[in-house]
């Protein structure tokens, strides 16, 4: 694939004999993919205040595990989860929360003492970059969340195009409709492969193209004159000219991929951005999780990346929560539950009285129900011989370790889905000895095709995690 | 080929390396800080004393460092840094004291870089440019990065953004009237023969600087692409939509004239770029750019005067009051989170604009041009008549009301730093610490602190004695010591800012200590904590690191850089409005090195 770092207006490149002796094989290699293939997607899930140790499951059980109350709302679904025990993640600093949503899906340390972004990118640009996973859609990655209002804080970020680089959430399910859909026909089946695009004489596309010729050579010389981190910040802003270039040519072609479902508009009304309330919470994240799925039926991208809360959030009062002096999830439950074994200091939840594991594992439990949502969505999609959650895996993690112990310790990610792609759905992996997070990482990035990668973030030569993939 | 190439992984040998990779837990701080002062929060066991010169500080655990490292920042001897240790603050002795030491001088130079419009500005521009008004809502929101909202470091045009530039100069381009257009070109004639003279001016008033031949070969060919099919008027609304979505447009740049000098002094129409955008917060006048032809604002001895000219405009006094927002973080104030118990506070939502307004206007005066620090942080701020008066006297046993001094008792930063139902003086400690004093407290890394049924057990109690709780435990102990002993001075004010003088039938007890400052003491209550943050040096150079930061759009490498210093020294015995001309009046305004 052509490497972003280098994209170049093709049609500024074809004018060479070089371009046109380099685009030959690349268009060779888009004819043969014209076979129809079943897509590989991504979906990144992080939820806040990590979980409960009654999120993990009890032994036993057709899959060798049985679910717990906080993921109740899979049971029909263990056939696609892939629990791995004794993760950790390598490095910690202060009470692990910034270092914990940093590191998540990047492996990196903090890019810098002010911002404590992370200094380098997430397995979901990594893959958009390395790997065929993008397919021709036009739309590179989508970034969604609900329960927070978004924003470029380090709290509130997962996905990374590189060191420093957050890439936020979009809160609103009305904007990201606009973002992902514009000019999308709904009511079909599969979308209809775009046809290939003859030159235009039309004077405003003329003009729309040589405008971005220009602002592109502008953007070039201008990172001749600066450093490789200034030049990078452009480099996104050139990257960016160039995916508009595609579209206003309309080369975005749509590839003959098999995919399933009907691509249907999504109804983004009725959507109250409250984080203090769980029914608008819940209609917030139904509405963004259903965009993401139709995404994906539409073929419009086949990345994606879901924030709900953020690294700390606090849901102050939400269900009722009444917990003595400060009713803070966050401070009151989630926090409660890591030390005091006994846990059983009452609190009030929706006017019942119950103990503080009980009001955790209701909490956890509202966050996990949206993302079986999604799961249960993409599991009753047919796509090829099995469901669109074969082919799609969403990676669920989470800012610390079991019991929101501000510990980087016995970390809980689940994986859900990606048969197809050789990830060992249906087990609960008991790993032997403590295994760093990024032996995980890498290999779900051999899953989801980037089989040359040798390790991730900050130990790069570490190697896949042996049992995640078949 | 995935399976085989997973058996070669298994197969190849690579045990060391897979066992050097199982978890090895590192821990603290992961980028540089120099040198962490560790100072009373990393001392053990030590007991709380009093007395004029403090006593040693208790506790175990954790850190204070002086300022925060960056990304950019400032060169350091001739290279650039890539992101800095921020400040250097002295190791506390024994007895938690930190007197104040000038550093040592740093260098002048920042890095080359590139600083994107915010879309205030981009309106701004596009106004100044085209006489037209654009509605900017639906652009991708500039991100925040945590430090200041107007960073060059944190703003990234990715598709979205890119998209709504793109869209915004397609309609705006061709939405302008005749008379607008032709208001665009010298001479007014929108004719073929109009071509060349256009393209010089229009390119010029769009980048602030005159253009290239290169621009002007580019910017022609869009003109004769749109002018093509007979109508020249295409030809210029082409030319501007190319403008608007050009990098010269969207972006300032510091980068000279010539990539192959290494150390270099900006020209003179990107110093008034940076001087107009950060002081005032919008394009250059054509007076400014008629300077920026000559060497006035890329010398020191001319550089001064013409910077305090700028200062005195109106929309200087706008952009520092911005700055009072961003540092003090009144625009938290406006979030959900902020909002209060709704049976402990239920008049809070209707009183929540005047008391806003409140700080808007306490801040206009006291931190307005003419304003000083001492007078920001010790004035007795007046009791309010009508709703919010009647709600700070709420609380039954405030109901006489009581003495609110200077900028840090007002009812928004109180409310920000606070729980729904309690005050924190965790949070108000940790927010003085930050932003007045640029120590950054780092918890003890990796430690889960015993929180227990016991707190749980305290809860009906005082809000003092549960963060003493805390400050009971090792673990915390260093911290907590630190922080909130500042924040119990701010006791007699609620979690929304209401006088108090009980809580839950105990006596409210606002006393606490300052450590690990060059003005430390015991403190009776808030007013002893703002006289004595008046008095501090650490205090000064803080304001005027904040200061930079805010102009400059980037975090300081070194303490010692230029334009801190000379602004430490100004609001010493100046106003904030001397802070400003000092902070950007130093050879860094024009002075860049590449890296």
């Amino acid at each position: 694939m052509l490497s972003k770092k280098n994209m170049f207006s093709r049609r500024a490149l074809l004018k060479t004999t070089l371009g046109g002796v380099f685009l030959a094989p690349f268009l060779r290699q888009r004819a043969l993919e014209a076979a129809p293939v079943l897509p590989k997607r991504l979906v990144l899930v992080f939820t806040p205040d990590s979980h409960p140790r009654e999120w993990w499951p009890t032994m036993g059980g057709t899959y060798g595990f049985t679910l717990q109350e906080p993921l109740a709302d899979f049971v029909g679904l263990e056939q696609y989860m892939q629990f791995v025990q004794r993760i950790d993640h390598s490095w910690t600093f202060d009470n692990h929360h910034e270092a914990g949503v940093a590191q998540l899906f990047t492996g990196q340390r903090f890019f810098d003492d002010a911002t404590h972004y992370a200094n380098g990118p997430s397995i979901d640009q990594i893959l958009l970059k390395e790997t065929e996973i993008r397919g021709g859609t036009p739309i590179a990655s989508m970034h969604v969340c609900a329960g927070d209002s978004g924003g470029g804080d380090k709290r509130h970020v997962s996905s990374y195009s590189g060191p420093g680089q957050p890439i936020a959430h979009q809160a609103d399910p009305a904007r990201v409709f606009t973002d992902i859909f514009n000019g999308v026909t709904f009511g079909g089946t599969t979308p209809t492969p775009t046809p290939t695009p003859t030159p235009t004489t039309d004077i405003n596309t003329l003009i729309a193209q040589r405008t971005l010729e220009v602002n592109m050579d502008e953007i070039r010389r201008i990172q001749t004159f600066l450093g490789q981190e200034e030049r990078e910040r452009l480099q996104i802003h050139l990257d960016s000219l160039a995916e508009l270039e595609m579209q206003v040519d309309g080369t975005v072609t749509q590839p003959p991929a098999t995919v399933g479902g009907t691509c249907e508009k999504v109804d983004t009304s009725g959507v109250n951005r409250s984080d203090r309330n769980d029914v608008s919470i819940d209609k917030w994240a139904k509405v963004q999780a259903d965009l993401i799925v139709n995404a994906f039926t539409c073929d419009r991208t086949r990345v994606a990346d879901f924030g709900m809360g953020f690294s700390g959030s606090h849901h102050t009062g939400m269900m009722g929560l009444v917990a003595g002096d400060n009713n803070s999830w966050h401070d009151t439950v989630a926090h409660l539950s890591v030390s005091n074994t006994s846990r059983t200091s009452n609190v009030q939840v929706n006017g019942a009285q119950m103990t503080v594991t009980e009001a955790f594992i209701k909490f956890d439990r509202l966050w996990a129900g949206q993302v079986a949502y999604l799961a249960r969505k993409l599991s009753m999609i047919a796509e090829g011989d099995g469901t669109m959650l074969d082919n799609t895996l969403i990676y669920w993690g989470v800012e610390s370790g079991t019991d929101h112990n501000h510990s980087p310790r016995d970390m809980q990610y689940l994986l859900i889905g990606g048969k197809n792609m050789g990830f060992k759905a249906g087990q609960y992996l008991k790993l032997p000895q403590t295994e760093s997070a990024h032996k995980l990482h890498t290999s779900v990035m051999h899953g989801l095709g980037y089989t040359a990668a040798t390790g991730f973030g900050i130990e790069p030569t570490c190697g896949p995690l042996a049992g995640v993939l078949v | 080929m995935k399976r085989r190439q997973l058996e070669i992984w298994q197969l190849g040998g690579l045990l060391g390396l897979l066992s050097a990779c199982t978890a090895n837990i590192e821990t603290g701080p992961q980028t540089q800080v120099t040198p962490p002062a560790t100072g009373g929060a990393s001392a053990s066991g030590g007991t709380a004393g009093a007395g004029a010169t403090g006593g040693t500080v208790p506790g175990s655990g954790g850190s204070v460092t002086a300022g925060s490292a960056g990304t950019g920042g400032t060169a350091t001897g001739g290279s650039a840094g890539t992101g800095g240790a921020g400040g250097s603050m002295p190791t506390p002795d024994p007895e938690g004291n930190v007197p104040y030491t000038p550093p040592a001088p740093g260098a002048e130079a920042l890095r080359a870089r590139t600083w994107k419009l915010t879309h205030a500005q981009y309106a701004k521009t596009v106004q100044a440019l085209l006489g037209v008004a654009v509605d900017t809502s639906d652009l991708e929101p500039d991100l925040d990065n945590g430090v200041y909202p107007n960073m060059s470091g944190s703003h990234f045009v990715r598709v979205p953004l890119a998209t709504g530039y793109f869209r915004k100069a397609e309609t705006l381009s061709s939405a302008l009237t005749t008379a607008q257009l032709t208001a665009l070109v010298p001479g007014g004639a929108l004719t073929a023969a109009s071509r060349d003279t256009f393209l010089a001016s229009i390119i010029e008033k769009a980048f602030r600087r005159p253009a290239t031949a290169e621009e002007l070969t580019a910017y022609g060919g869009l003109f004769d692409l749109g002018a093509s099919e007979g109508d020249p008027v295409l030809g210029f609304r082409a030319v501007v939509r190319g403008l608007l979505t050009s990098p010269n447009f969207l972006y300032r740049t510091e980068i000279g004239s010539d990539p192959a000098v290494a150390d270099f002094t900006l020209t003179g129409h990107e110093v008034a770029s940076l001087l107009s955008y950060s002081l005032l917060d919008g394009p250059p006048s054509a007076a400014l750019l008629a300077l920026a032809a000559g060497t006035e604002l890329t010398q020191s001895a001319t550089l001064g005067t013409q910077v305090a000219a700028l200062v005195n405009q109106p929309e200087a006094t706008a952009q520092l009051a911005a700055f009072m927002s961003a540092w003090l973080q009144v625009y938290l104030f406006d979030a959900e989170e902020v909002n209060k118990d709704e049976t402990r506070f239920p008049t809070f939502l209707s009183i929540k604009q005047a008391m806003k307004d409140e700080t808007v206007s306490f801040l206009a005066q006291y931190g307005g041009p003419t304003g000083t620090i001492p007078a920001l942080l010790t004035t007795p701020v007046p009791m309010p008549t009508g709703p919010l008066g009647t709600f700070y006297t709420s609380e039954p046993s405030g109901s006489a009301g009581g003495v609110r001094t200077g900028v840090l008792a007002l009812g928004t930063l109180l409310s920000v730093r606070a729980k729904p139902t309690s005050s924190s003086p965790t949070l108000r400690g940790k927010f003085v610490r930050d932003r007045f004093l640029c120590q950054q407290i780092h918890l003890p890394d990796d430690v889960v602190p015993d929180i227990s049924e016991t707190q749980m057990t305290l809860m009906p109690k005082t809000t003092r004695e549960l963060y003493e709780f805390h400050a009971s435990q090792p673990a915390c102990a260093g911290c907590h010591t630190l922080l909130d002993g500042v924040g119990f001075a701010f006791e007699d004010l609620d979690a929304a800012g209401r006088f108090r003088t009980v809580e839950n039938g105990v006596t409210i007890d606002t006393s606490g200590h300052l450590y690990e400052t060059d003005v430390n003491r015991p403190l009776a209550n808030h007013t002893d904590l703002a006289n004595a943050l008046a008095q501090s040096e650490w205090t000064r150079e803080c304001v005027a690191t904040q200061a930079f930061r805010f102009y400059f759009g980037v975090v300081e490498a070194d303490r010692g850089i230029p334009p801190v210093q000379a602004a430490r020294l100004s609001v010493a015995t100046g106003a904030f409005r001397d802070m400003v001309v000092a902070v950007m009046s130093s050879p860094s305004t024009y002075h860049r090195v590449r890296n």
